[in-house]
């Protein structure tokens, strides 16, 4: 990792840290919400998401007051920044779903799950890849239109993909909630193969989004 | 150190169209009103935007292909923009030790503190004269070979002025820097430029010595019938007003010599500008 990805991804963290209040705000009313549920999917879920926004939000922090051009007068390329961008999102995204997935996991043994935890974690396992899908679609939407333009664009993105997968689940529960095998057997693939498939399938898409995020940052002006 | 050759970028109602130098080791200074360019060029100069046409060098090198290390020897402060603002110094420390070789978190930190920056407030919490503090500090802490400075004094007092100036002109001094400086306070200028460009409307409408300016430049104020009589070979520009007419020239002494009669001002830049640059 070079100097100037590291030197702007430790600022987003610093960013971050000093927005934790607002963070553990948001979380309070899911701490009581996790103690009612009883599917930890959506808390993990929620994360997850909350943790993209959160990446996405470091662009506004870099633009308010006009900041993004002093920012790119320091020893950065506009690549760089891109770059830090996608793995400080990654890393953000990653960590905290771990961690509440564990938590999530060890509040239903404790209050005497029924559930293996394979199937525990059959049932988060595509939270992070749709985190990083909208990771992916955000990015280069954030870059292009800023905070006030995107808005909408990103609202509409959101809705699409929560109908999108309000529709999956949906289709999954009229399965018999074995979506997962219901869709491996078709293809003929085992679940695991599957599963290297979505991260094979969202790695490429991240890729291509930072291209084109890198494309038109370069063209940017500030 | 710097080149601008025929650089021009279109806006809406707005073209800039200039070519300007700045040599090593010297300080340049570029006036004019506000709107006139000014912080376009230094946008220009630091590829912040692209031009239209034209060349664009820094350290003998087109401006984007300018390399990290390349970065690293500018300092800069920009008049519209700065550090997020969400964050505090001490949280900028090891970000700027991440980014450039030559930068040490405590001297950085005891010069903060003594112009009187607190390490532990946002800085959004700053004040217009505390940011600017900021921005200098980090143009000076890193030992940048270039220094483009926008607007650097706006907002401070004079004290605060007058102990940056002071730290820019040693850092000048010290060694093979050039500095491109912008500020709508003349006297700022007229202490540490060793040469100065006029930017009107986007195109540079004069460039000058500060030296010559300032010792060979005058204001002539001369009646009406005063001005049927002058030579005007060297009248550079000539403004109506009550008593007669102001007439701008580069050769002072040869009114003084000729026209004993005459009132003849000093040249300033303050002058040059209202001069050179009033419809």
């Amino acid at each position: 990792m070079s100097r100037s990805v590291k030197g702007l991804m430790i600022k987003d963290f610093k960013v971050m840290k000093s927005q934790m209040k607002v963070f553990f705000i948001i979380m309070i009313p899911w701490g009581i919400i996790m103690t009612v549920i009883t599917n930890m999917a959506i808390f993990v879920g929620y994360v997850a998401m909350l943790c993209t926004f959160s990446t996405i939000s470091t662009f506004n922090y870099d633009e308010f007051e006009n900041g993004s051009a002093y920012l790119m007068t320091q020893p950065v390329s506009r690549k760089d920044y891109i770059v830090a961008k996608y793995l400080f999102g990654l890393l953000l995204t990653a960590v905290p779903f771990a961690v509440t997935s564990m938590i999530a996991w060890t509040l239903l043994v404790v209050r005497g799950t029924e559930l293996s935890f394979s199937d525990y974690l059959f049932s988060i396992s595509l939270l992070l890849p749709v985190a990083y899908l909208l990771l992916a679609l955000e990015i280069p939407l954030q870059v292009k239109f800023g905070t006030e333009k995107g808005r909408m664009i990103r609202i509409l993105l959101i809705v699409s993909i929560g109908a999108g997968f309000g529709m999956i689940s949906y289709l999954n529960e009229l399965a018999g909630g074995s979506g997962m095998e219901v869709i491996s057997s078709i293809g003929g693939l085992g679940t695991g193969v599957l599963v290297l498939l979505i991260v094979a399938v969202i790695a490429v898409l991240m890729y291509i989004s930072c291209k084109i995020a890198c494309r038109i940052m370069e063209k940017k002006e500030f | 150190m710097i080149k601008l050759n025929n650089v021009t970028k279109q806006y809406d109602a707005f073209q800039l169209a200039c070519s300007m130098e700045v040599p090593v080791g010297q300080v340049t200074g570029l006036i004019g009103r506000n709107g006139a360019g000014k912080s376009t060029a230094f946008k220009a100069i630091l590829g912040l935007i692209h031009a239209d046409s034209g060349t664009i060098e820094v350290f003998g090198k087109d401006v984007s292909k300018l390399t990290q290390a390349d970065k690293e020897q500018i300092g800069v402060v920009l008049s519209d923009s700065g550090f997020c603002s969400y964050l505090t110094i001490r949280d900028f420390l090891p970000v700027l030790d991440t980014l450039y070789a030559d930068f040490s978190r405590e001297k950085f930190a005891a010069d903060c503190e003594r112009m009187g920056l607190p390490l532990k407030k946002q800085i959004r919490e700053f004040s217009t004269g505390m940011k600017r503090k900021l921005q200098i500090l980090a143009a000076l802490s890193h030992n940048a070979k270039l220094l483009v400075l926008d607007e650097p004094t706006a907002g401070l007092d004079v004290v605060a002025r007058d102990e940056l100036l002071a730290l820019l002109r040693e850092y000048a001094e010290s060694g093979e820097c050039s500095i491109v400086i912008s500020s709508h306070i003349s006297s700022d200028l007229e202490g540490i430029c060793d040469d100065v460009y006029l930017i009107e409307e986007g195109k540079i409408v004069l460039h000058e010595d500060t030296d010559v300016l300032l010792n060979e430049y005058g204001l002539l104020k001369v009646t009406k019938e005063q001005f049927t009589r002058l030579d005007q070979a060297y009248v550079l520009k000539t403004r109506e007003e009550n008593f007669g007419y102001s007439c701008l020239t580069n050769h002072r002494q040869f009114y003084q010599d000729n026209y004993p009669s005459v009132v003849i001002e000093r040249g300033s830049i303050d002058d040059v500008i209202t001069m050179m640059t009033k419809h």
